[in-house]
This record gives structure tokens, sequence and C-alpha cells, in this order.
């Protein structure tokens, strides 16, 4: 499982957290029941405060992703095919947005970037 | 859960502490000894045993100091009471460790040389001014700190010889009874003193800040 | 009972320096950094804290029990280790252990041997033939040898290579996945700090001027830069204390969100720890 923090970015280190574990849950990387590193072991291993871990955590459940079962530990949520189906379209969703912000960009018609949807799309 | 024996795990710091130390005394003892016991001269060795005896004490409490360990050693589970009950106890060892080489040496060198040897008592008497010594400097020690203290120590010396030699004026010429009866008053004195001193110690280490 | 540590209005007095009404508690399963410029009592609360020096007023509480009370109980669970090592130089590592195995009631020799081999210190030599770095190992190895609950350092990294430094960041790591296990750590090294510690503690001449999350701290306070006379203008309700130079104004400000969306066109900086310590050491309160 790979977590990457920077320091240097604008955004507060538990959002970062949060938005990689639920990319990783999106994509089927963290499958659904799978179990989580320790709050107390991401902070030892990121080198940061278990309080940044321990929020992180609570934010991801608190969207449900993830249930914290006390004892035992934090686990990918059972799948929860709505709120993953809807992560997934806005995932794609952004990136036809920028596919048309930059053929409008071009002067790409609608027409030319759909006829390349479906070469693309048939493609794979 | 053992029971923690915090006065051997003290009194085995200052033991492990001093055993450098020990070891250079133990040689100038021997050095001491080979020269003068066959001489007779046991007076000398007596006193050589009683200033070491109280020699060991204080450079463990000068030692203490200079390692910072007491602000360490009041962070384990040992009373301030403790620390002090440690180093007289220690100290008590030590004497009782010397009084029993005299009386060894005092028995070799009556074998040797019966003329001139040095009876028991004399023995007694030195180490009950050498307890005395004890029981005079622990305080000092304790409350004015091992650096201030050192000069204290050689005055106190100087007066225990005087103490020595005034005891000697008064009640040398005692008959043997009576002498016996003086020196056996003279330790009792400075067994009671040794533990007096116990308790003022107690009282001024109770006080002292780190 | 939750808090490792309870501290409520310590005060110390000396004559050229006394603790102020020193209060602050270290949460059950966390590292608390203690930090402030040196003299700025640090060292003095610990030892207070501890019954090492006398205090004047106030109480300290150790794992909710009175310290006074409980004080043997208490030192059985707490190892503290000083920024010089404690133990004479002529003992030996092995020494140490024996004696002491002697005063804790759970001293681990097992354990302890693991920790010399862990830290590379060698049984046998005398301990003035250390080096800094290992004097400090050694005394962090026999803290950690009686499993005690809560570690009280002072001063634990300073003098120490990085490379050090991090190793004994990472046994502090360590020791806390236990979440019954808590450490107050005092420095004035912020970087060791901004890498480790939950809470930060910050005193400065003797009294607490913040004492919270690492993570509060770091999103509600602020550096604002500004000229003098935007300075004079503004309101400073939320202005902590301020430095001034030739060019213009720094200010310390707390509530930042809410000052940045009231003056988005304003100069706010963020904040670490090391800006805290000096600004409140080196800054002129409002």
């Amino acid at each position: 499982m790979k977590i990457l923090i920077s320091n240097a970015s604008e955004k507060p280190i538990y959002e970062q957290i949060t938005t990689q574990i639920k990319a990783m849950i999106i994509s089927g990387e963290l499958m659904p029941e799978s179990p989580l590193p320790s709050m107390r072991l991401l902070a030892k291993e990121l080198r940061i405060s278990v309080i940044t871990t321990k929020r992180a955590y609570t934010d991801l459940e608190r969207d449900g992703f993830i249930e914290t079962v006390p004892g035992k530990g934090s686990f990918v949520a059972r799948k929860n095919t709505e709120l993953i189906r809807e992560q997934q379209l806005r995932f794609a969703e952004e990136h036809l947005q920028k596919a048309v912000d930059a053929a409008k960009n071009f002067g790409i018609s609608k027409q030319e970037l759909t006829e390349m949807l479906e070469i693309i799309y048939e493609g794979e | 859960m053992k029971q923690s024996s915090w006065i051997s795990g003290l009194l085995l710091k200052d033991l492990l502490n001093l055993r450098p130390m020990t070891k250079t005394l133990v040689f100038m003892f021997l050095i001491f000894g080979i020269v003068f016991i066959p001489m007779g001269n046991t007076m000398t060795v007596y006193f050589l045993l009683m200033i070491f005896a109280a020699l060991l004490p204080m450079t463990s409490l000068t030692m203490d100091d200079m390692a910072k360990w007491d602000r360490y050693a009041l962070t384990l589970p040992v009373t301030r009471k403790d620390i002090v009950k440690s180093k007289y106890l220690m100290t008590i060892i030590f004497f009782c460790a010397a009084i029993v080489i005299s009386g060894i040496i005092a028995g070799v060198s009556y074998y040797l040389t019966p003329e001139t040897a040095t009876p028991f008592w004399f023995i007694v008497l030195v180490g009950s001014l050498g307890l005395f010594y004890g029981a005079l400097l622990f305080p000092l020690l304790y409350k004015f700190g091992s650096e201030k203290a050192r000069y204290m120590m050689f005055v106190l010396m100087a007066v225990i010889g005087i103490l020595l030699v005034g005891w000697f004026v008064l009640f040398g010429d005692a008959l043997t009874g009576n002498l016996l009866i003086y020196i056996l008053i003279t330790a009792v004195g400075s067994v009671a003193a040794f533990i007096a001193s116990y308790f003022v110690s107690v009282r001024f280490y109770e006080k002292k800040e780190f | 009972m939750s808090d490792a540590i309870c501290v409520h209005e310590l005060c110390k007095e000396y004559p050229d320096f006394s603790l102020q009404n020193v209060s602050f508690c270290l949460p059950k399963g966390s590292i608390m950094g203690f930090i402030g410029e040196n003299g700025a009592g640090k060292t003095t609360t610990i030892k207070t804290m501890l019954g090492i020096a006398k205090k004047t007023s106030g109480s300290v509480k150790l794992f909710g029990l009175d310290f006074a009370d409980h004080e043997k109980e208490i030192k059985n669970r707490i190892g503290v280790v000083f920024d010089e090592c404690s133990f004479h130089d002529t003992l030996t590592a092995l020494d140490v252990a024996k004696i002491l195995g002697k005063i804790y009631v759970d001293w681990d020799d097992p354990l302890y041997l693991k920790y010399l081999k862990q830290f590379d210190l060698p049984e046998k030599k005398k301990i003035k033939e250390y080096s800094r770095g290992m004097k400090m190992k050694i005394g962090i190895a026999a803290a950690l040898s009686h499993h005690p609950d809560l570690l009280i350092l002072d001063e634990p990294t300073s003098g120490l290579d990085p490379v050090i430094r991090e190793e004994i960041l990472d046994i502090f790591l360590e020791f806390i996945q236990d979440e019954e296990h808590s450490i107050l750590l005092s420095s004035h090294i912020t970087s060791d700090l901004d890498k480790i510690a939950d809470y930060l503690t910050f005193i400065h001449e003797g009294k607490i001027v913040l004492s919270k999350s690492k993570d509060e701290i770091l999103e509600d306070l602020g550096i604002l830069k500004c000229s003098l006379k935007e300075f004079d203008a503004l309101d400073k309700s939320s202005f902590l204390t301020y430095r001034t130079n030739q060019f213009g104004c720094e200010v310390l400000i707390k509530d930042k969100m809410n000052f940045i969306s009231r003056h988005p066109d304003m100069i706010v900086d963020p904040v670490s720890t090391e800006s805290v310590m000096v600004f409140y050491a080196r800054g002129k309160t409002v």
C-alpha cells in the first residue's frame, strides 16, 4: 500500500491521506473488508502525529469508506456500490471535463471529440 | 513481581563506583602493612584503616555530586531517606571491615612482636573517633555540598587528631579498669552520635533541591 | 484516567527565576513536545514535577495519581532521561543493569541487553569512554528497560548529529505504538518535534504560553506580514506577539482563517514549531 505525503503541499496532511486512501478504495486496489494499517503504525511510518492519522481515519469513516472496530482496527467498508459508483463517475467526469476544455481550446469540434472517444473506447 | 531491594541497589552502585579507589587503598595498605607490622608499629596501620574507612563513603558522596546522580536517583523508586540510609549503612560496613582487619592485624602482631604490640582497646578508640568523624562530616556534606565540605573534611580530621591527643591527656594515665570504661563510653558515645547524625542528615537531604 | 500527566498551577520560586502557574495535561498515548528557549523553564518544570526541586504550590498528577501520595508507585512506572548522562563514568553498561535491576520492580534484563545491542552499546566498556550519543542512548535504554508507561526526557537530542537524532526519534515512535505509553519530551530542537509530537506546550520565562495539539497550532496560527502603518490600523484582537524590522512588521496571529477571509490581500504565512517558539521568545506582546 502506497501513501506519500508532501510537507510542501497546500493541502493539509490528513487530507492528503484521505484522498489517497479513497482513490485506492475506488480503484479497487483496496478491497472491501481488507484491513488498513493501524493509526499508530501509519503515524510512525510516515513520521507524523497520531492525531493527524486519527483525523484522516475519522474523516474516512464519516464518509463511509472505512469502518473502525474497537480492539480490532480499521477495515475498508463492505462494498458500498452506490458510494463507490458515485466516486467513480465523478472521477470519469473530471477527466472528460479536461478533454472538453482542451477540445474547446484547440478548436476541436464536438463531433471530432465524440469520434475520438469511440475509437479509444473500442480500441481497449 | 519481585520486591524491589532499593538498599542493595544503591549500595551496589557505591561499591561499584568505589572499586578503582578501593584497589588503590588496598595496595597502599599492603605496602604500609608490610613495612610497619613486622616493626610492631601497628598504630599507624590502624590509623590508616580508619582513615580509609572514613574516606570511602565520603568519596562516594562526592562522586554522586559530580555525576549529578542525585537528580536522577530521585526519579527512581527510592525515597530520599533510602538514599541517606544506604550511605550510612555503607559506612558501618566499611568500619566493621576495618575493625575486623585491625583485629586480625592485632592478633598477627601480638604473635610476632608481643612487647610492642598495640593493645586492642586502642583499635576501639580509633574506630570510635573515626565513626564520630563520619557522624560530623555527613550532615555537613549534605548541607553544604561536597565542594565546600572538602575543606571541612581536613579541618575535621585535624579536630579528631586533637581529640585523640586530648583523650590521652585526660585518660591515658588511668588504671586499666577505668581505661576500659572510658573507652566503652567513648565508643557508645560515637555510636549515639552516628545515629543522631543519620537523622540530621535525613532532615537536610529531605530539603535539598537538585 | 486518560491523562498521563496533569500539572495544575505549578509554581516554583528561585531568587532570579520563577515558574508561574504552569498548567498542562498530556493525554495518554501521545507525545508532547515541551518547548522553550534556553532558560525558559523546561528543566525546572520537569524537576519540580518530579519532586527533585520543591514546588511552592500547585498539584501534579501522574496516571491520575497524586504525585505526593503515590511517589514510589509512580516512579516505578516512569523512565526519566536528563541531558547529561546520570551514571558515574566508571560504570559499565552491565553495572547499570545490576544496579537498576535491584531498584526497579519490573526491570527486564533481557530487554536491556536487547536495547544495548540495538543501540550498538558495548556491555563492558566504561561510560567515560562513551561518545555523547552513546551516553544518551544508554540513558534511554535504562529508562525503557523497566517497562515504563511514561517517558520524560529533558533535551534528549541536543548535541547529537541528525542521524543519531533520527534513530532516537524512531525509538520513541516505537515506544508509542502501545497506546498506554506516553512521552513528554523537552527540547529546543524544533525540527525533531515537528516530526513526532502530537501536542506542543510552549513555555517562556516560566509561563506556559500555548498548549495544544500540533495540528491545531499549525492550522490556527499564522504569521502576518504588514507595514508599520497597517499594523497600527488593524484590529489586534487576534494578535499574539509581534516583531518589527526596518521594513515592516511580523505578527504571530491566531484564528488565521478568519483573518485571511477578512483581509484576503494581506500576507499570512504558515507557522512552524520553530517560528512559534521564536515569536514567543523574542516577540513583544501586543
